[in-house]
C-alpha cells in the first residue's frame, strides 16, 4: 500500500501527541506552537540546543526534542559523517549543509502536524495564544 | 499564437507579497510558488491586474484602447465578450538575494533559472551568447574578483559555507543581466555594478532551499487600542520576497479582437498594442498586498527598452 510521506507524518504526530502526559499537555502545547517559527527563524541546530538547555526532568522540552529526534532519525538519509551518532544535535553538527537542509524542512513538516494535534487534543485552559 | 513578444523585468525596490491565501503551515500567509518547483513566482493574474490599473491610471478608464488590449471590464457593464490583445505570464525568478558574510548580500540564481530564461529568451525572439556553466556538484559559481568570496575561495551565504569558483561563464552571465534586465536609472548604477561582480550560480538544491528558507517572514501583530498591548489571538506570520530580487514576464501581443475598422487609432495592430503596452517601460508599479505598508514597489524594465 502506498503511503503518502504526509500520512506518515500524521500518523507519527498523533501516536507522539497522544504520549504526552495531561501534567506537561498545555506547556507542551504551547511550545510546539512556537517551535516552527523558531526553527525559521534561528535553525534547527540552534533550536534544538535552545530546547536541551530548557530540558528538566520529563518537563515538555525534553518531550519535544525526543519526538524530534524519533522523527527525524528516520526520515532523513543521514551519511556517514553522522550516521554513528545517538543524539540528534550531534548529527545536526557532524552533517553537510545540504542534509541539515533537509532536516529543517522535514522538522517543518512534521511539526505541523504535531501543532495541529496538540491543539486538536489538548484543550484549551484559558484565551488561546495563537 | 502570438504575434510579438519583449521580455519584462520585474525588479523589486521593496518586499513583494503576492499571495496565495491562507495555509495551514508554519506561514500563516505563504507567497505563490510554483507547484513542481517551489520557486516563488507572481501569477499572471496578478500582473495583468496591476498593468492594467497603470494605464487605467494614465489614460481615461473608459478609453477603448484600453479595452480592447486588456479584455471588457463586464463590472463596469462594457458589453461583448472578446479576449484582450495583451498576454502576460508568470512572472518568474532569476535572481534571489542571500544575505553573505562578505559583500552585505549576493546575487543568487541557479542553471534551473538560467536555463528557463534561455528558453523564455528564445521564445520571445531573443538571442544571447553566454551559456550555462557545466554542472558543479557542490560548487559555487562566480565572478573573479567577487566580494562574496574569501581569500580561501570560499563562500558564506547565511549559515551555509560553500566552495567558490571563478568562471568566465558565470561572468558573461552576471553581464548580461547587468547590462540588460537591471534598471537602466542613475540610481541603479550601485546595483548594476554589484550584479556585475556578486551574482553567485548556485547547486540547484541549494538555491531551491534558499528561495524556501531565507525569504523574509514578518511577525505581525494587532494592538488593543483600550490596553495599548499586544491583543490575544491576533498574531500572524507572513511572508514575502525581499527587496533586490529580480523577476520577469514575457509580454505578448496580438491583433485586436475585432475588424481592423473598428480598432482604436494607435491600436490597429499587434505591433501597435505592444508599443502601447511599453508605456510602463522605466516605471515603477505595486504588484502584489499590503501596499498600504509599502509592499510590492517594483521598477519595471523591457528588455531593449521595448525596441525590437
Amino acid at each position: 500500500m502506498i503511503v503518502s510521506k504526509e500520512q506518515e507524518r500524521a500518523k507519527k504526530a498523533w501516536e507522539l501527541v497522544n504520549t504526552v502526559p495531561t501534567g506537561a499537555a498545555e506547556k507542551y502545547k504551547s511550545l510546539v506552537k512556537s517551535a516552527p517559527v523558531m526553527i525559521l527563524t534561528n535553525g534547527l541546530g540552534q533550536t534544538l540546543a535552545f530546547i536541551l538547555s530548557k530540558v528538566k526532568g520529563q518537563n515538555e522540552y525534553l518531550m519535544l526534542y525526543s519526538h524530534l529526534q524519533q522523527w527525524l532519525g528516520g526520515n532523513i538519509p543521514w551519511s556517514q559523517n553522522s550516521k554513528n551518532k545517538d543524539n540528534l544535535i550531534e548529527r545536526i553538527m557532524y552533517e553537510n549543509s545540504q542534509i541539515n537542509r533537509m532536516a529543517t524542512e522535514e522538522a517543518l513538516s512534521f511539526l505541523s502536524w504535531v501543532k495541529r494535534f496538540a491543539s486538536a487534543r489538548i484543550p484549551d485552559e484559558a484565551e488561546d495564544e495563537e | 499564437m502570438f504575434k510579438e513578444a519583449k521580455v519584462m523585468f520585474i525588479y523589486t525596490e521593496s518586499s513583494l507579497h503576492c499571495g496565495s491565501g491562507t495555509s495551514l503551515g508554519v506561514i500563516d500567509l505563504p507567497i505563490q510558488r510554483e507547484k513542481y518547483t517551489d520557486y516563488p513566482v507572481c501569477q499572471a493574474s496578478g500582473v495583468k491586474g496591476v498593468v492594467r490599473e497603470w494605464f487605467e491610471n494614465k489614460y481615461d478608464e473608459k478609453d477603448p484602447k484600453i479595452k480592447w488590449t486588456f479584455g471588457p471590464d463586464f463590472g463596469r457593464g462594457d458589453g461583448d465578450a472578446h479576449a484582450g490583445a495583451a498576454t502576460f505570464t508568470d512572472a518568474r525568478l532569476l535572481l534571489f538575494p542571500v544575505r553573505s558574510l562578505n559583500g552585505v548580500f549576493a546575487y543568487t540564481t541557479s542553471r534551473f533559472a538560467l536555463s528557463r530564461l534561455k528558453r523564455d529568451l528564445v521564445m520571445a525572439g531573443v538571442k544571447v551568447d553566454w551559456s550555462l556553466p557545466a554542472e558543479s556538484g557542490d560548487k559555487i559559481f562566480g565572478v573573479a574578483g567577487s566580494k562574496i568570496a574569501d581569500s580561501n575561495n570560499k563562500v558564506v551565504l547565511e549559515e551555509y559555507t560553500f566552495d567558490f569558483q571563478a568562471e568566465d561563464g558565470a561572468k558573461a552571465i552576471a553581464e548580461w543581466i547587468a547590462d540588460n534586465a537591471i534598471p537602466k536609472g542613475a540610481e541603479y548604477d550601485f546595483w548594476r555594478n554589484k550584479v556585475k561582480t556578486d551574482l553567485l550560480i548556485l547547486p540547484d538544491n541549494a538555491f531551491k532551499d534558499f528561495v524556501k528558507l531565507s525569504t523574509e517572514v514578518q511577525a505581525r501583530i494587532q494592538i488593543d487600542n483600550k490596553t495599548k498591548t499586544v491583543k490575544s489571538g491576533a498574531l500572524f506570520y507572513e511572508e514575502a520576497l525581499p527587496s533586490d530580487t529580480l523577476l520577469y514576464s514575457v509580454v505578448m501581443s496580438h491583433d485586436p479582437a475585432c475588424d481592423t475598422e473598428k480598432r482604436p487609432d494607435g491600436l490597429k495592430t499587434s505591433s501597435e498594442v505592444m508599443t502601447f503596452l511599453c508605456g510602463i517601460d522605466k516605471e515603477r508599479l505595486q504588484f502584489g498586498g499590503d501596499a498600504t505598508i509599502g509592499k510590492g514597489i517594483v521598477n519595471v524594465n523591457f528588455l531593449n527598452g521595448g525596441a525590437k
